[in-house]
C-alpha cells in the first residue's frame, strides 16, 4: 500500500468503515459551531446513562483563538476531528485504536507511537476523564479519554472517547509539512484539490473576523440571549434544544475571548455560566 | 520460594512511576508483615506498562500465631463462660486462669501463601495511593489506568485466582514491548522473566533505562562535539515513556535560531520533551536530543520529530513577533485586569506599591515593568518564562540593560538553593516583592498554617533572609516593613494594626529554622532573644557565638558565666567601689572589664562580632584568677557586696552580646 496516496477524504472514509465494522452508528457532524467533537450531543449527552452506545462521526471544530490568518502550518480556527465513543468501554480499546491507524495506512513499526498522560477536562461542560494524548513521532494525533464524568455527573458505565486530529494524521500519512498541503481528493496534477484550495481564504477571512471585526456588543447580547433561552427551555424539560443554546453560548464566549475583551477574572465567571447551563441540561437529561 | 507478580496495565503517567514503585513496595511489605510471612527483601520494578514485584525467598506459609483471648471473670454466671467456650471453640479444661479471668490461648496455624495471595493482592490494589485514578468497566476498584493482565508465579508455578479490584483472573504470562514484540511470554522464574522481557525489547528497571538514556545522549553529543543540558526532571519523564530507550539527534530549522535560547529550550522541553543541545561555546546549537520507544529511522521518525518542532517554533516565533509589536510598558494598564488577591487588589496595584517603596529611580523603573511580561503571549503559553521574557522584551525595546536584567533577576532566589541576585536593582526589587507579599497576606490574616502555605509566604520569608545575608551589611528590616505598610495605606487597603510585629515574628521563626541548620538550637535562642531588627547582624552574632563556643576558652567562659548567674540569683547589684577591693585579682578583673567594655560596645556597633568575641574570650584569665583566689561571699558584708557588684558588671558585659543564660552546657 502506498501511504503517500491516501487522501484526506479517504482517511475519513476508511475510519468510518473501520468503526462501522466494529459496530458503531456512523453519524454526521452536529450543525452548530462547536469547539470539539465531544460537544456533539451524540457524545456529551449519550455518554450518560446505562444504555450501551457506540458511535463515530466527523466533527468540524471552531476555535476562534487558534486562527493564524492561514500563516501557521498547523493551527487553524476551524479543523476536523474524527470522534469515536464506545460505551461501555471494551476490554481492548488501545488495540482497537492502533488497528484503526493501520487501516488508514500507518506503518506502526516505522513510527514512534506513545501514550502520554493527558487528563482531559472541559470545565465549561463539566466533563472530565483520564487518558492520554497519543503521540506519533512527537506529534499529538489523538486525544484518548476514559470519561469519568459529564455535566458534573459520574459516567456509569465508563465510556472511552477517541478524538482523532484528522489534519495532523493526514500530514503524517501523506508526508507533508503543512495542513494546507494536504491532498484532499486523492487526485494529482490539475485535478488535485488541497486543503489550501478548500480553506485558505476561509482561514484568512475568519481570522480577521474573529480577532478584529466581530461586533463585541452583538456577541455579548447574543450570549445573554442564548443563556436565557437555554434556562427557559430547561424549565420545559426540552433538554436537546436547551443544550443547543448552551453550545451557542459557549461559542459566543470563545468569540469574545478571541476579541480579547474578556479579562482573566471575567473569564472564570463566563465559564461558570456556561458550565451551569451544561450541567443543568445533563441533569435534566438524566432526570 | 520465589514470588513474582506483575501488574500489567495501560500506560502509567511518567511522572507517577518513581513514587508508584516506592508505594507498591511498601504496601506489599506491610501485607507480608501483617500476615507474618517471612521473606527476603522484596523489590519492585516500574515501566510504562507494568509494575513488577519480586521476592526471592518467601515462606510457603505464614507463621503459627498464638492468639490470647480474655474471657469472663472467674465466678461469673455460667452463661457467660458457656458463651466464651462457644466463641473460642475450646472446652473448659483447655482454658487457663490468670488474674481472676478465664483465658483462651489458641494456636492459629499459618496459612499457605497460595491461599493468602488473593487477599494480599486485592488489598494492595485497593490501597495504592495514585495521584489520580479512574474507574473502568469490570473493575471493582479504581486504579491509575485500566489493568489488563496480572501474572502471579509462586515457586515457578502459576497461581490462578480472581482479582475483583481489577475485574480479572491471574495467570502465569505477560507480554513484551507493545510495538516491537508483543507476543505472550510464559513466566517460570524472575530471572527468566527479566531475560525474556529484554529479549522482547522491554528493559524492566527504571534506573537502568534512565542511565542508558543519559549515556546514549552523551555519546551522541560527543560524536558531534556537542553537549546536552542535563535536565533531571526531563530524564525521569522520558524514562517513564519508553519500554526500551532509543536516543536520537534532530535538527532545528535555522530560521528559528534567532529566537532566544530560553524560548527554544522551553518550547522543546515543555511541548516535545526534547533535550536542549549546546555547542562548544555553551550556546544553543541547532539540534535537539530525543528518546524514542522504537529504533529510530531518519526518513520517517526523525523527520517527523523535526516537523513537529517546526510547527511548535513557528508558533513561538509568532508569539515573539506579536509581543515585540506592542511597547512593553504599554501593557501596564492590562495588569488592572489581573487579580493579585481579592482583598489586596490587582497586580497593577501591586506594581504601584512596589514603585512607592522603591528607594531610587532605577528600582522604581524596574518595579514599573516587572509584571508587564505576564501579559505577553509567550508567558501565556509558557508560564515558566516569566521574568526571562521580561528581560528579553524590555532589552529589545531599548530599556537600559541594568533595568532589563532586574526584570528577570528579581525572581531570584526561587528556593533554598537558588542564588541571590548580585546587582542592586534586582536585589532591592526582589526584597520589595517579598515584603509586599508578607505584609499584604499577614495584613489580611492569611497566615500559613501547618502544611498549607498557598501564597508561598515561608518561601518569601526565607528569600528575605537570604537576600539580607547575601548583601552582607547592616540593614533595618523594620524600615522595609513599615514602608510597605504605608504603600498599602496609600491604596486604602486596611491591614491588621500589628502586621509589622506579626511579620517580624514570622521572619524570626524562619530565621530560627534557618540558623538551626548550621548551629545548635541553644545558640539560636541566645541571639534571637531580642526583637529582630537586623537579619544580617543577628546571623553574624550567632556565627560569632558559635565560633566562640567551639573553643576551649569559650566553653570555660560559659561555665564561669553560669557560676556568676548562680551566685547572683535574687541579689541586687550596684556600682563597684574600688576602695573595697582587697585582692589584686579583683582589681585586675575590674580594670579588664572597664577597659574591654567600651571596646566591645564599639565592635558591636561596627558589627565586628568576632573581634568583640575575642575581647570577651580574653577576659577568661582574669575571671579564672578571680574565682581561684577570692571567696565571693566574704564575711565582711561590704567586701562581699562589692564582689557581687563586680560579678554583676561581668554579667552585663557578656549579655550585651547574647543571652548566655539560654545556652546549654
Amino acid at each position: 500500500m502506498n501511504t503517500q496516496k491516501i487522501s484526506f477524504q479517504e482517511i475519513i472514509l476508511r475510519l468510518q468503515q473501520y468503526w462501522a465494522n466494529y459496530g458503531c452508528v456512523i453519524l454526521q457532524p452536529y450543525d452548530l459551531e462547536v469547539g470539539a467533537g465531544t460537544s456533539h450531543p451524540a457524545t456529551l449527552i449519550r455518554a450518560l446513562g446505562p444504555k450501551s452506545w457506540n458511535t463515530a462521526y466527523v466533527q468540524p471544530c471552531r476555535r476562534p483563538n487558534d486562527g493564524r490568518y492561514g500563516e501557521n502550518p498547523n493551527r487553524t480556527q476551524l479543523y476536523y476531528q474524527f470522534q469515536v465513543l464506545l460505551k461501555p468501554c471494551p476490554a481492548n480499546p488501545q488495540e482497537l485504536y492502533l488497528e484503526s491507524l493501520k487501516a488508514i495506512g500507518f506503518d506502526l513499526s516505522r513510527h514512534d507511537m506513545r501514550f502520554v498522560e493527558d487528563d482531559w477536562e472541559n470545565p465549561s461542560l463539566g466533563a472530565a476523564g483520564l487518558g492520554w494524548e497519543v503521540w506519533c513521532d512527537g506529534m499529538e494525533i489523538t486525544q484518548y479519554t476514559y470519561f469519568q464524568q459529564v455535566g458534573g455527573i459520574a459516567c456509569d458505565p465508563v465510556p472511552v472517547e477517541l478524538t482523532y486530529g484528522l489534519e495532523r494524521i493526514a500530514t503524517i500519512v501523506q508526508g507533508v509539512e503543512s495542513h494546507f498541503d494536504i491532498n484532499w481528493n486523492g487526485k494529482s496534477g490539475d485535478e488535485a484539490i488541497t486543503y489550501r484550495d478548500v480553506f485558505l481564504r476561509s482561514e484568512q477571512e475568519f481570522s480577521a473576523y474573529n480577532f478584529e471585526h466581530a461586533d463585541v456588543e452583538m456577541l455579548l447580547r447574543h450570549f445573554n440571549d442564548a443563556e436565557k433561552e437555554c434556562l427557559s427551555l430547561l424549565e420545559l424539560k426540552l433538554v436537546l434544544p436547551s443544550y443547543e443554546q448552551c453550545l451557542k453560548a459557549n461559542h459566543l464566549f470563545n468569540m469574545l475571548n478571541a476579541r480579547g475583551v474578556i479579562s482573566v477574572t471575567e473569564r472564570a465567571a463566563y465559564m461558570g455560566r456556561v458550565r451551569h447551563l451544561a450541567k443543568s441540561a445533563c441533569e435534566t437529561w438524566i432526570g | 520460594m520465589e514470588l513474582c507478580i506483575e501488574i500489567f496495565m495501560e500506560e502509567i503517567p511518567a511522572r507517577m512511576q518513581r513514587q508508584a514503585k516506592i508505594d507498591l513496595l511498601q504496601l506489599f511489605i506491610n501485607e507480608f508483615e501483617r500476615l507474618k510471612l517471612k521473606c527476603s527483601a522484596p523489590e519492585v520494578f516500574v515501566g510504562p506498562r507494568r509494575l513488577s514485584l519480586h521476592v526471592e525467598n518467601i515462606a510457603a506459609a505464614s507463621e503459627t500465631v498464638l492468639e490470647e483471648k480474655r474471657g469472663p471473670k472467674i465466678g461469673a454466671p455460667d452463661a457467660a463462660l458457656q458463651g466464651f467456650l462457644k466463641s473460642s471453640g475450646l472446652s473448659e479444661n483447655e482454658l487457663t486462669q490468670e488474674n481472676g479471668y478465664w483465658f483462651a490461648k489458641i494456636n492459629i496455624p499459618g496459612k499457605p501463601l497460595q491461599e493468602l495471595l488473593p487477599n494480599i493482592l486485592d488489598k494492595v490494589l485497593r490501597n495504592m495511593p495514585w495521584p489520580t485514578s479512574m474507574r473502568w468497566p469490570g473493575a471493582g476498584h479504581t486504579w491509575v489506568r485500566p489493568i489488563r493482565n496480572i501474572c502471579c508465579v509462586l515457586g515457578g508455578k502459576s497461581v490462578v485466582f480472581d482479582v475483583p479490584a481489577a475485574g480479572i483472573k491471574t495467570n502465569n504470562y505477560t507480554f513484551g514491548h507493545r510495538f516491537l514484540n508483543s507476543a505472550q511470554i510464559t513466566v517460570t522464574s524472575f530471572a527468566q522473566y527479566r531475560q525474556s522481557l529484554i529479549d522482547a525489547n522491554v528493559m524492566l528497571d527504571f534506573e537502568e533505562r534512565r542511565s542508558v538514556i543519559e549515556a546514549e545522549l552523551h555519546k551522541i553529543c560527543q560524536a558531534n562535539k556537542l553537549t546536552f543540558v542535563v535536565d533531571e526532571t526531563l530524564l525521569d519523564e522520558v524514562t517513564g515513556l519508553v519500554e526500551y530507550p532509543f536516543v536520537g539527534l534532530g535538527q532545528i530549522d535555522a530560521k528559528f535560531m534567532h529566537l532566544p535560547g530560553a524560548v527554544l529550550s522551553t518550547s522543546m522541553r515543555v511541548h516535545q520533551k526534547y533535550f536542549t543541545i549546546l555547542n562548544s561555546k555553551g550556546e544553543n546549537a541547532p539540534f535537539f536530543g530525543f528518546v524514542a520507544n522504537v529504533p529510530i529511522n531518519a526518513d520517517c521518525m526523525t523527520a517527523g520529530y523535526e516537523r513537529v518542532l517546526r510547527a511548535r517554533l513557528s508558533d513561538a516565533a509568532f508569539f515573539y513577533e506579536q509581543d515585540l509589536k506592542l511597547s512593553f510598558e504599554s501593557r501596564l494598564d492590562g495588569l488592572k485586569n489581573i487579580i493579585f488577591h481579592a482583598d489586596l487588589g490587582s497586580v497593577y496595584q501591586k506594581v504601584q506599591r512596589l514603585e512607592f517603596c522603591a528607594p531610587n529611580s532605577s528600582v522604581q523603573q524596574a518595579a514599573r515593568l516587572c509584571k508587564c511580561d505576564l501579559l505577553t503571549n509567550m508567558v501565556g503559553e509558557f508560564p515558566d518564562l516569566q521574568g526571562i521574557m521580561g528581560e528579553i522584551y524590555a532589552k529589545a525595546q531599548g530599556t537600559p540593560p541594568e533595568i532589563a536584567t532586574a526584570l528577570k533577576g528579581y525572581y531570584q532566589p526561587q528556593g533554598a538553593n537558588d542564588p541571590c541576585p548580585n546587582d542592586d536593582i534586582s536585589w532591592t526589587l526582589s526584597l520589595l516583592d517579598k515584603v509586599d507579599n508578607l505584609i499584604g497576606f499577614f495584613g489580611i490574616g492569611m497566615k500559613p498554617s501547618g502544611s498549607k502555605d498557598p501564597y508561598g509566604l515561608r518561601r518569601s520569608a526565607l528569600g528575605i533572609i537570604r537576600l539580607m545575608l547575601h548583601k552582607s551589611g547592616s540593614n533595618s528590616l523594620r524600615g522595609w516593613l513599615e514602608k510597605s505598610v504605608q504603600s498599602y495605606q496609600q491604596q486604602s487597603v486596611t491591614l491588621k494594626l500589628d502586621v509589622v510585629e506579626m511579620v517580624t515574628a514570622f521572619i524570626t521563626e524562619r530565621l530560627s529554622a534557618f540558623l538551626k541548620t548550621e548551629m545548635p538550637a541553644d545558640h539560636v535562642y541566645a541571639v534571637l532573644d531580642k526583637p529582630l531588627e537586623d537579619i544580617w547582624a543577628t546571623v553574624e552574632r550567632a556565627r560569632a557565638l558559635k565560633y566562640l563556643l567551639q573553643n576551649e576558652a569559650g566553653v570555660s567562659l560559659l561555665s564561669a558565666y553560669r557560676r556568676v548567674v548562680g551566685i547572683l540569683k535574687g541579689i541586687q547589684v550596684g556600682e563597684v567601689n574600688q576602695q573595697f577591693f582587697v585582692h589584686d585579682v579583683e582589681r585586675t578583673l575590674c580594670s579588664s572589664l572597664t577597659q574591654a567594655t567600651p571596646k566591645i560596645d564599639e565592635h558591636l556597633k561596627n558589627f565586628a562580632y568576632k573581634e568583640a568575641m575575642t575581647l570577651i574570650a580574653n577576659l577568661k584569665p582574669a575571671i579564672d584568677n578571680f574565682f581561684d583566689h577570692v571567696k565571693v561571699m566574704d564575711d565582711d558584708l561590704q567586701i562581699q557586696q562589692n564582689r557581687l557588684n563586680l560579678l554583676g558588671m561581668l554579667q552585663s558585659t557578656l549579655n550585651t552580646f547574647a543571652n548566655f543564660s539560654k545556652l546549654e552546657g
